[in-house]
C-alpha cells in the first residue's frame, strides 16, 4: 500500500501509541483487501458499544484506546444496551449499568457524539451522493450506500473506529465505483405492502451473497429502505443494493450475471422462518432500526384513540434525538409502553426479562433468537400495535 | 529451513507451535482464562497457547473475537505469535489491537504441533530450526487420459517401493522447470524442453517428520506409451487419475494430480 508522509509518519509512532496501532489495523486491513492507499473520510458511525456485545474485553480496549487519541472526523455511535436515563424501569440490573457506563465514558473521552442509534442519518450524520466515509452497523451501511448514494465498505467496531481517529479508510469495496455496479438482478414481480419490505430485504438476503443486487420493481418510501436493507444485511452479507422501478432497468448494466425472480411465497417462507412461536408474548419490540419521526407519527396517531391492553410490555426503539422532535407522540406512545432511547431489543439484555419477543422486523427476527435467547412472534406493525392496545 | 510469507502488524516472538487444522471462534470457541479452544470437535481443544505460537487456517464467527484477542492479551494467556493460512479481518484487527506478531500465507500442512519456530511479523518470516526444507519437481505425464505412475526402486534414498511421478530435487541454482525436463530425460529417456511442459501448479508442501518437501508440480503430454527406466524405478504403469487412490503413493501425490487437473480445466474454459 502506498503511504503518504504524514501516514508514514503516524505508522513511525511519532503521533502516539494508540494513533500508531490505528494506522497500522487500517494499513493491515486494506492489505487484505488489497487497497493501494487510504482515502479520507467525512464520516463515521461506531458500532461496538452494547456491554452485552463487547463485554469487558471490549470495554479494557476502549479504556486503553481512548488514553490518548481523539477521533477526527464526526463519529456517531451506535445503540447501547440500555436507556441512559431510564435503565431501573426498563429492569437492567446495576452490574450491566456500570460497565455499559464507563465504555460511555471511553467514547466521550475520544470526542465520540453519543448518540446511541443505528440511524444517524436521522440525526444530522446524513453523508451525501460520492462521499467517502467508514460506517460499521450494517443496516446503516446499506442505507448509506444504498439511499444516500455515499460510499462505505462495512466496518467492523475496531476498524471504524481507527478509521475515525486517522480520519482515513483502506480505498478497497464499495469505495471504488467499478465495484458498485450491480451483479445480480432481481426481479419482483407482485404488489408489495410496507410491511412485506423488511420480508423482501430477508428473502433477498438469503439469496445473494456479498454481490451487489439490482432490485427492479419497487420503488420504496425511506422507511421502507431502512427496512429493506436491515433485513437484507442480517440475512445476508449484502452492504449495498441498487433499486429501479421499471424491469427494462437491468439492460442498463453490463454487469449482470444472475437473475433471479422473487415471487410472494418467498415472503411466506422468510416468514415462516422467522416465526418461531405461537406462546404469550412477554415484550413487543418496535424500531428496528430505530424509528423515524415518520413512524413515530403513524404509531401515535394509530393508538392515540385506543387504551392501553396490559397483556405485555411494549417498546418503541428510537433515538433520542428523534424522541425530542416529536414530544406529543412519545406522551401518546408512554400510555402504552416504554419509548426506549439509546438501546434496542437486540443488544439489550433481553433475556434477563422476556422469553417471547414480538416484532415487525426480519432484522430483529433474524437475531433476537440467538443474541437474546427468546421465542419470537413475527407479525406486521398494526397487529403488533393491536396486542399492546385495545 | 525459513519461509517468507506475508505478515501482519509487527514484532518478533520465538516459541513452540500449537498447530489447529481447523478454523478458530475466539468469541465462544476460546477460554480467554486459561488460552485455550474449548470448542467442541476442535483438534487443539483444551491445549494450552499461553505463550506459545498459535497457527491456525484462518478466523471464523463474530466480530467480537478481535477484542477476546485483546483481552488474552491483557490476561497474559494470548499466543507470542499466529499464524494463519489465509488471514481475514477478525484475527488480523485483534492481532494488531493486542500487538501480537502475526503471518499471513502459512499452509498447515508444513507444520507439526511441537515445532520451534521464530516468527517475524516485520521482515514477514517464519523459520523453523528443527525443519529440513528440501525442494523437489514432481512432473506428472500424461497420455490419451491416463497418466503415469513409478514405482520407486530399493536403492533410492527416500520413499522405497512407493509409487511416485518423475521426481528429483533442484541442482543447486537449477529452475524447477528445466529440473522437470532433465528428471523427465533421466527417468523416462523422454526428451521435453522446459516451454513444452503443459502446466505448472502452485508448490505444494509435505511435512515428513523433520523434513519438509517443497514440490513444484507439472503436467507433461508425451507422445510414446513405452519408456526407459533408470535405476531409481522397477516398474511404471499407465492408470486413469481416478484409480490413483488404489496405489501407495510418496505423500500428497493425488492432490497434486487433481490440481494440475483442475488448472488446466480452468484454463481450457477461458479460452471457450
Amino acid at each position: 500500500m502506498h503511504l503518504t508522509k504524514d501516514e508514514e509518519r503516524i505508522l513511525k509512532g511519532e503521533e502516539g501509541e494508540t494513533k500508531r496501532r490505528a494506522i497500522e489495523l487500517l494499513v493491515a486491513l486494506g492489505d487484505l483487501d488489497d487497497a493501494d492507499r487510504l482515502v479520507p473520510i467525512t464520516s463515521v458511525q461506531l458500532s461496538g458499544a452494547s456491554y452485552k456485545t463487547i463485554s469487558d474485553a471490549g470495554l479494557e480496549f476502549l479504556q486503553e484506546f481512548s488514553a490518548d487519541a481523539k477521533v477526527s472526523v464526526r463519529s456517531t455511535l451506535n445503540p447501547i444496551g440500555m436507556d441512559r436515563e431510564t435503565w431501573r424501569e426498563m429492569g437492567i440490573p446495576e452490574k450491566f449499568a456500570k460497565p455499559q457506563n464507563l465504555i460511555l465514558d471511553a467514547y466521550k473521552k475520544m470526542d465520540v457524539e453519543l448518540t446511541c442509534t443505528c440511524t444517524p442519518y436521522f440525526i444530522g450524520n446524513r453523508p451525501g451522493a460520492g462521499d467517502d466515509i467508514a460506517w460499521a452497523e450494517s443496516s446503516a451501511v446499506v442505507f448509506a450506500n444504498s439511499v444516500l448514494g455515499a460510499h462505505t465498505n462495512k466496518e467492523g467496531g475496531p476498524s471504524a473506529l481507527a478509521a475515525a481517529i486517522i480520519g482515513k479508510t483502506p480505498y478497497s469495496g464499495l469505495h471504488i465505483s467499478e465495484n458498485r455496479k450491480p451483479k445480480v438482478a432481481i426481479r419482483v414481480g407482485f404488489e408489495l405492502t410496507s410491511d412485506d419490505y423488511t420480508l423482501l430485504g430477508h428473502a433477498i438476503g438469503k439469496k445473494i451473497g456479498q454481490e451487489v443486487p439490482l432490485i427492479t420493481g419497487i420503488d420504496p418510501m425511506e422507511d421502507e429502505h431502512k427496512a429493506l436493507g436491515a433485513a437484507m444485511a442480517a440475512s445476508g452479507a449484502a452492504s449495498m443494493y441498487l433499486f429501479r422501478t421499471n424491469h427494462k432497468a437491468c439492460e442498463e448494466f453490463d454487469t449482470i450475471e444472475e437473475r433471479i425472480t422473487i415471487e410472494e411465497e418467498d415472503l411466506d417462507a422468510s416468514r415462516d422462518m422467522l416465526s418461531t412461536s405461537n406462546d404469550n408474548v412477554d415484550l413487543v419490540a418496535l424500531g428496528c432500526p430505530h424509528l423515524s419521526v415518520r413512524e413515530m407519527v403513524d404509531i401515535a396517531s394509530f393508538l392515540k384513540d385506543r387504551s392501553p391492553s396490559r397483556r405485555c410490555k411494549a417498546w418503541f426503539c428510537v433515538a433520542r434525538d428523534v424522541a425530542k422532535h416529536c414530544p406529543e407522540e412519545v406522551r401518546i406512545l408512554r400510555k402504552f409502553g416504554h419509548v426506549a432511547c439509546d438501546t434496542c431489543m437486540v443488544v439489550a439484555p433481553l433475556e434477563e426479562f422476556s422469553r417471547t419477543a414480538a416484532t415487525d422486523s426480519a432484522k430483529a427476527g433474524t437475531y433476537l433468537p440467538t443474541l437474546c435467547k427468546q421465542k419470537v412472534v413475527f407479525a406486521t406493525r398494526r397487529d403488533l400495535l393491536r396486542m399492546i392496545s385495545k | 529451513m525459513m519461509i517468507r510469507t506475508k505478515g501482519i502488524g509487527h514484532g518478533r516472538a520465538e516459541g513452540s507451535l500449537v498447530v489447529s487444522h481447523m478454523p478458530i471462534s475466539f468469541l465462544g470457541g476460546v477460554d480467554a482464562s486459561r488460552g485455550c479452544v474449548v470448542e467442541e470437535g476442535s483438534d487443539i481443544k483444551g491445549d494450552s497457547f499461553a505463550g506459545k505460537i498459535l497457527a491456525f487456517p484462518h478466523g471464523k464467527g463474530s466480530t467480537v473475537g478481535s477484542y477476546v484477542i485483546f483481552q488474552l492479551k491483557k490476561s497474559g494467556t494470548a499466543p507470542a505469535a499466529i499464524l494463519n493460512h489465509k488471514a481475514e479481518a477478525i484475527v488480523a484487527t485483534g492481532a494488531i489491537l493486542a500487538g501480537i506478531p502475526m503471518l499471513s500465507g502459512i499452509p498447515m500442512e508444513i507444520l507439526a504441533s511441537g515445532d520451534k519456530a521464530i516468527v517475524n511479523a516485520d521482515e514477514g518470516t517464519i523459520e523453523l530450526p528443527s525443519v529440513v526444507g528440501k525442494v523437489v519437481v514432481t512432473v506428472i505425464a500424461r497420455r490419451e487420459g491416463k497418466i503415469m505412475i513409478m514405482k520407486r526402486s530399493g536403492k533410492v534414498s527416500t520413499y522405497r517401493e512407493h509409487w511416485a511421478g518423475v521426481s528429483g530435487s533442484l541442482l543447486p541454482g537449477e529452475n524447477p522447470a528445466d529440473a522437470a525436463s532433465r528428471e523427465l530425460r533421466e527417468e523416462t529417456g523422454a526428451i521435453v524442453k522446459p516451454q513444452q511442459i503443459s502446466i505448472q501448479g502452485e508448490p505444494v508442501y509435505a511435512r515428513d517428520g523433520g523434513t519438509l518437501w517443497k514440490v513444484h508440480p507439472f503436467l507433461v503430454d508425451l507422445e510414446k506409451e513405452n519408456i526407459s527406466l533408470d535405476w531409481e524405478h522397477d516398474e511404471y504403469r499407465w492408470i486413469p487419475p481416478s484409480e490413483l487412490d488404489r496405489y501407495q503413493t510418496v505423500p500428497r501425490l493425488g492432490e497434486v494430480v487433481a490440481m494440475l487437473l483442475k488448472i488446466e480445466a480452468q484454463s481450457a474454459r477461458k479460452v471457450c
